[in-house]
Parts: C-alpha cells; structure tokens; sequence
C-alpha cells in the first residue's frame, strides 16, 4: 500500500500507541482509517498535467461537484473527504463553483492531494482516489516538474488536461507534444518515473464546449449527450460507449486535428492512453440559469480511473473476479479475458 | 552596502519579461543574476489560501559564492486581482537579500522585516512601473537602505520558562540538523509566531541561525517536502513532516512521538549551556563566542584561547574534562592528558574554564594534582611538560625536580605560601630529593641529619623554623 501524501511504495506504517492513529514512516502524514482498512485494490492516485489557466481545477471541481450530485441516480453511493485539506474544497470550493464562481488559480505550492473515499460506486465498488493538482506553471520547465512534480510523475494515473481552444491552432500538434515532451523528460530523466511501466494516461480535451465547430457530428452529439444524468443508468453499458468514444476522439485527433505526432508519443510513452472531451462548465445552449455550470462529460475521466485502478499493481496481485477482469481488458490488458476460440 | 530584491507574482505573457504566463520569478535581484536560480528562492514559497492568511513573511537564508544572504519574502494576496480567465487567487512575492554586513548586525532576523515595509511594492501595476524593474532583462536593481534601525534588544529576551526553553532546545537541533527532519509549528497568528521566532533565533548562533528556515503562514503546506522548518499555520494545520506542534494557549508541545520529545533535551555543551545557563539578554557576538568554545569542547577543535562563563564551565564540567584528556589540542602534552583530566577536582576543572585554560592556570591545577599525590614519579613516571614547567608556576617548577631530579630553585620556593612549602618539601622528601633539596636551600649537614632523624613529622616544623628565622 503506498502512502498518498508521498507515495512512498514500501507500504509501511506506524501505529502510534499513544493516540492508535497510522503514520507513514517516510512522511509522517496522518493515514485516515478509512484508507488504511479498505482493500488496497479500490486504491488509486492520479496526477494533474496541463500548462496554466488550460482548465486543471475547474476540471476537479467539476467533477467533485457532478459526483457528489450521483447520489442521486446511484443506490447507496456517496463521498467523503478523508483529510481538512480535502474537506475544505469539497465543502468550500465545490459550493462556491455551483454557484458560478471560478476556482483560484493554483498556487506553486508541493501540492496537496484531494484524498478521496467513494462508497459503492456503481459496477466499480468502493474507491480511494488522490488528485494531485498542480500548478500549470509547474509544467513549463523540465527543473520544475523536478521540484513540484513529484507525486504527478509517480501517480499510477496521468489526467492530460489540454484546452485546444487556448492552443494555438497552427501550432496544437506542437504544443501539445512540447508539454509531452517535457513532462516525460522530467518524469524519466529527473524524476525516476517509469511511465512506459507503471504510469496510464487520460488526455482529457477542456473547454470542449468551444470545439463543437471543429468536432465531427457524432462527437459533438456524443459530448452534449454527457450530462450527469447520462451516467445514473446502466453504467455498464455506458462503460462500452466510453471506451468507444475515446476511439473516436483518437481518430478525430489524427484525421482532423492532424496531431498524430501527440498521439504517437503518448502511446510510445505510456502503458495505456485513452482519450476524452470534457466541458467542466458546459455548453451555453444547455445552461438553464447562466451562471451555473452544467459540466458535460466530466464523468468519463473519472470512470476511466476506476478502471484503470483494476489494473494498478496492487490489483495485480489478488484473485481476479470476472467484472475486474473485464474493467482491465477495456483498459488494455488484453489478456484479461480469454480470447475466443 | 545595498539590498537585493527580488519578485515573484502571476504575469500574463504580455507583462512577463519571460513571455510566460502565470506565475514566476519576474524579476531577479540584478546584482546576482547568473549566480542565483530561482528555484532555491521558490522552493520557500508557500502560497496559502488567501481567506485564510492574506500576507505574510518568509525567512531564510541563501549561500550565493559561499557568502551567505539573509532573505525576507512579504507575502501578500492580492483580493481584487484576477488572471486572465478571471480567476482569483493572485499574490505577489517582493523579496529582500541582505548581505552579512548588514544581517548580522542584529539579533532577531525580522528587526530588518520592519525596516523593509516602506520599501515593499503592493500590487503588480506597482512593480511593473517601478523604476526598479528591468521589463527586458528580468531584474530589479538594488537600493541602499540609509540608515538601518537600531538593534532591538527588548525584542530578544531570554527564555523565561521550560517550554520556552524545549522550544529553543528544539530549534538548536533543527538548526543543527540532528532533529531527524522534526520541524517546530506554531498554531496561532503570524505576528504571534514571529515573536517567538525572531526571540528564539536571536539565541542561536549566527552560523547556526542562516540554517533556520521560516513560514509565518504555512496552513496546509507539505512539510516533509518543504525547506521551512519553523512554521506557523491558523486555520489548516500542514501534512507531513515530523512536527512538534506548539500550541501557545496552552503553553503546551505536542511531539510526534517520545523520540522527539527526547530531542529537547540537553544533550551537548552548547545545549547545555542553553538550558542552564541561558538567564540574560545578550548579545550574538557573545552567543557566536559560547557557541564557539562549545564547539571546541565538542568537536576537540584547536583551542583558540576563549574563556568560558562560570555557568558554561559548571554545566559543562564533565564534557571539559574530557576535552582535556582526549582533545588534540597542545595544551597539555599527549602524555598528561589523562591523568591531568583524572585528577582535577571539579571546581579546579571550572576554573581554568573560567580563566581561558592558561599554562599558569593549567600548571597550578597539575601542582595541586601532584600536592595531593595523586601524581608521583613512581605511578606516572614522565616527566611533567616543560611548556608547564616554564609557566612560572612556582609549585610546579619546585616538584618537578621529583622528576628531574635537579636541585630547587630557592626563588620559586620562597615564591610558595608559607603553609604550601611544608607540604611541598615533605612530597620532596618521600621522593628522595630532599637531601638534595635542602642542600641547595642552604641546608647544614648536621641540620640536614637532624631533619632525616625527625622526618616523619617534625621536619616540617623545623623547615617552617627555617624559613621562619
């Protein structure tokens, strides 16, 4: 089990006497009880990656508000914060962007992660999942991911966030794979990571609302479909229809986009890449008061987290069930399910 | 004599030197550009939730070509700035870098913050139409402060109680860096930290001081990863770290576990010295010189003649007296280390603490060893050192001869109080070198026969009639 607030992989911790409370014996952060006594298969950690104002927090925002609002559609699920530092953004942050203000910008800092339980989600079960959110500026320079990009180059998942919409259009290959290039330089080279190995990446496309003109019918349908509500039924079945979209997000991205160079790099580079169009705000036309955000599609990422957590070593260890076993066939192993005879 | 600046805010391409957006070192100090990276000045930026803490300072020290620059970061946020995407959340960083003439002229680091207020930029419209600001080259010139405030000894009181004194136990071994990564943390208001630091630094010494690292707002920092290690948070107490936490109200430390606890502890000279001696204001040449014999006694260093308070010396008896015996310095010769160290009594070990460990000093205190007989010819057959014996210790130079075996010097005996000659010729006598010895003084045969006949108490007496007549 590693450690979420350093991601030290030795898996030990100490038990005070005194106060009965967990400690990681590297760090010496606080373990909350929930996360030290949960199977560590429902255990994930995933790491921000996107340059500044590209859409990184309002993304998590987004999504800590539409999940919050699944209790709704989903029997006995809800979620809880583990520590203050997530406490104060679930209960302080979220509210404060359902009412149409904008998370601030992301200080510099060694970031926090958002610890997170989700209880009974439906199909996946219970989950622990760590956001690492760092900031854009982060992500300029080789030596600073080296200083502040530590637990992102060491998460088990990499959330991709680009805003094509921010990118230059002449130059969105280029931009792209630029900030690519330097996170796996700093990831490899400065930072011991091995993404090729251990690492999945999300690339999650913001701001997707402004790219309706450039998107084919059937993504632009696709993207306004994603409401919150689209996820309350049949998660299963959605699960395919995610997998399938992020095929045609790749292809988009290839014939349209013309941005082969990205995808290429990320595949060479990662264990598994999957592809998403996300509109933390949502659409103009779909908003009923203007100030309130009607996000669109901020779901897929996270789904694709949770099966992609079916697959982190830990996972790997155990006695696979059928249902595991299918979640990590459609996040790339291919051999998680027998092949047809 | 001038003062480095520095900043760091969130520029939007346009306003940045860099042609970056977001924030960065905007402006480097000019005076240090190539020998400086920015990143050892950000990696002290902490930038807290600004409904919680709104300004702040950060204090600590930067080594540029082996001269170390004390550096003040003014933290503040900016409520009514928004970035491009109309985000909140901006703050602006103006740095100060003194240099060692300026910094250690005062005992507590933050005398200088003080100072420093009216030179402070509030907004990035201010620094970006500052005439200091180079927007092409990325640098801010520096500026000479004037005339600097005086040195605030009322702001630098000793410790007055046994948590305040854990406390400064503590920071010493963080400073030192055998605090095994503990880190001190204050739960309460910035100024309210600020004073215990600034008082607590103000008793370490300077070399010592430029190794502390602080936050006055450090609500929810990392501190395993962070190079602050005294910091004080209000609202959401930091993660990670080995945290000793101090909550003032209660005047009470709550330690990670007992191995913390156990580093308040005194367990050296200067920590020592600290927890039992420490009863008065004083000045950081006077802690720099403590520290510094410490250190001597410590690390057996070469002795550069410092002299010890009588506290220092009382509460760090054991620890001179093993300096004495093993330490590589020439004060005693190889030979005599032990036995001299073995045989001092307590109050003499003081003493010649007290008295800056002089030859005559040292001399007088192996004399008495050897009045005591403690130390003869027939148990420590080597001869005493001559730096000793030339010391003009009179004792030593008339009871060397019971191992030299050469006559007395008469001047040196009558140079002995009348009560310690007696002692001294009767040692003379045991040791055979009495006849000699008394020949030399002017001794008759016949009065020399007498005084064997009589030896075992009346020659004393009749040395004494001697002297008296």
């Amino acid at each position: 089990m590693r450690c979420p607030y350093c991601l030290d992989a030795t898996g030990q911790f100490i038990k005070d006497a005194r106060t009965n409370l967990h400690h990681c014996q590297v760090c010496r952060s606080s373990i909350p009880k929930a996360y030290i006594e949960a199977d560590t298969t429902h255990h994930i950690t995933s790491g921000v990656v996107g340059f500044s104002g590209q859409g990184k927090t309002v993304y998590l925002t987004s999504l800590f508000s539409v999940l919050k609002h699944s209790s709704k559609y989903w029997g006995g699920y809800y979620y809880r914060s583990l520590d203050d530092y997530t406490h104060r953004i679930i209960y302080e942050q979220v509210p404060r962007f359902e009412k149409g203000e904008l998370p601030d910008s992301t200080p510099v800092n060694f970031p926090n992660p958002a610890l997170v339980h989700y209880h009974e989600l439906p199909v996946f079960g219970d989950a622990f999942v760590a956001y690492y959110d760092t900031a854009g500026e982060v992500f300029q320079q080789v030596e600073q991911i080296a200083r502040a990009g530590y637990f992102v180059a060491h998460s088990d998942v990499v959330l991709f966030i680009i805003s094509i919409p921010d990118c230059d259009p002449t130059r969105l290959d280029d931009q792209m794979s630029q900030l690519l290039d330097t996170y796996l330089r700093a990831a490899e080279d400065r930072l011991n990571a091995q993404p090729k190995q251990t690492q999945r990446i999300v690339v999650i496309f913001t701001k997707a609302d402004l790219l309706v003109p450039q998107l084919d019918e059937r993504l632009a349908d696709y993207l306004r479909e994603g409401v919150a509500s689209w996820y309350g039924m049949n998660l299963l079945t959605r699960v395919l229809e995610i997998n399938e979209a992020s095929l045609w997000i790749e292809d988009w991205l290839r014939q349209d986009m013309q941005c082969s160079r990205f995808v290429n790099m990320a595949r060479a580079h990662f264990k598994e890449v999957r592809f998403t169009l996300v509109s933390a705000l949502g659409m103009e036309d779909v908003r009923i008061d203007a100030d309130e955000p009607k996000p669109l599609r901020v779901l897929d990422p996270f789904i694709w987290l949770l099966i992609f957590a079916k697959g982190t070593p830990e996972s790997e260890k155990r006695r696979i069930p059928l249902m595991d076993r299918i979640m990590r066939w459609f996040g790339g192993e291919k051999k998680a399910l027998p092949e047809k005879k | 004599m001038q003062i480095e600046q520095y900043i760091y805010t969130r520029l939007t391409a346009d306003q940045s030197p860099h042609k970056t957006t977001g924030f960065q070192s905007a402006f480097m100090p000019a005076g240090l550009v190539g020998k400086l990276h920015a990143v050892s000045l950000e990696s002290h930026i902490h930038l807290p939730d600004s409904t919680i803490v709104q300004d702040k300072r950060t204090v600590f020290w930067v080594e540029i070509d082996r001269i170390h620059w004390q550096v003040i970061l003014f933290i503040s946020s900016l409520p009514e700035a928004r970035d491009e995407f109309g985000r909140a959340g901006i703050s602006l960083v103006h740095g100060f870098l003194f240099p060692p003439e300026i910094w250690r002229q005062f005992r507590n680091p933050l005398r200088l913050a003080h100072a420093m207020d009216e030179h402070r930029l509030h907004t990035i419209e201010d620094v970006l139409q500052s005439p200091m600001v180079d927007r092409k080259t990325g640098t801010i010139s520096p500026f000479s402060p004037g005339v600097l405030p005086a040195d605030d000894a009322s702001g630098c009181l000793p410790p007055s109680n046994d948590t305040e004194r854990a406390l400064l136990a503590l920071c010493y071994r963080i400073a030192k860096g055998s605090a095994n990564n503990s880190a001190l943390v204050y739960k309460g208001t910035s100024k309210a930290a600020e004073l215990l630091f600034g008082r607590i630094a103000s008793y370490l010494p300077r070399e010592l001081r430029q190794r502390l690292a602080w936050d006055s707002g450090f609500d929810a920092g990392k501190l395993f990863f962070s190079p602050s290690n005294l910091v004080a948070y209000s609202v959401v107490p930091p993660v990670t770290g080995y945290q000793a936490t101090f909550h003032p109200g209660q005047e009470r430390i709550e330690y990670t576990d007992a191995a913390q606890e156990a580093l308040i502890r005194p367990h050296d000279v200067f920590s020592r010295w600290l927890a039992f001696c420490l009863d008065h204001s004083m000045s950081s040449d006077e802690v720099d010189a403590v520290y510094a014999l410490s250190r001597i006694i410590q690390e057996k260093l070469p002795f550069t003649g410092a002299a010890a308070s009588p506290g220092f010396a009382r509460a760090n008896e054991e620890a001179i007296r093993t300096w004495l015996a093993e330490g590589t310095d020439p004060l005693i010769p190889r030979e005599w280390r032990g036995p001299v160290a073995r045989y001092l009594t307590g109050k003499e070990v003081q003493e010649l603490a007290t008295g800056g460990f002089s030859d005559p000093l040292l001399a007088g205190a192996v004399a008495k060893a050897i009045l005591r007989g403690q130390l003869t010819p027939s148990n420590f057959p080597t001869h005493p050192p001559t730096a000793l014996l030339n010391s003009k210790e009179p004792r030593l130079a008339v009871l060397g001869t019971m191992w030299s075996h050469t006559p007395i010097d008469k001047h040196a005996l009558l140079d002995i109080v009348i009560e310690e000659r007696e002692q001294i010729l009767v040692l003379l006598a045991k040791a055979g070198t009495t006849r000699e010895g008394a020949r030399a003084l002017g001794f008759t045969e016949d009065e020399i026969k007498f005084a064997d006949a009589h030896f075992h108490g009346r020659f004393g007496r009749m040395v004494r009639s001697f002297f008296g007549r």
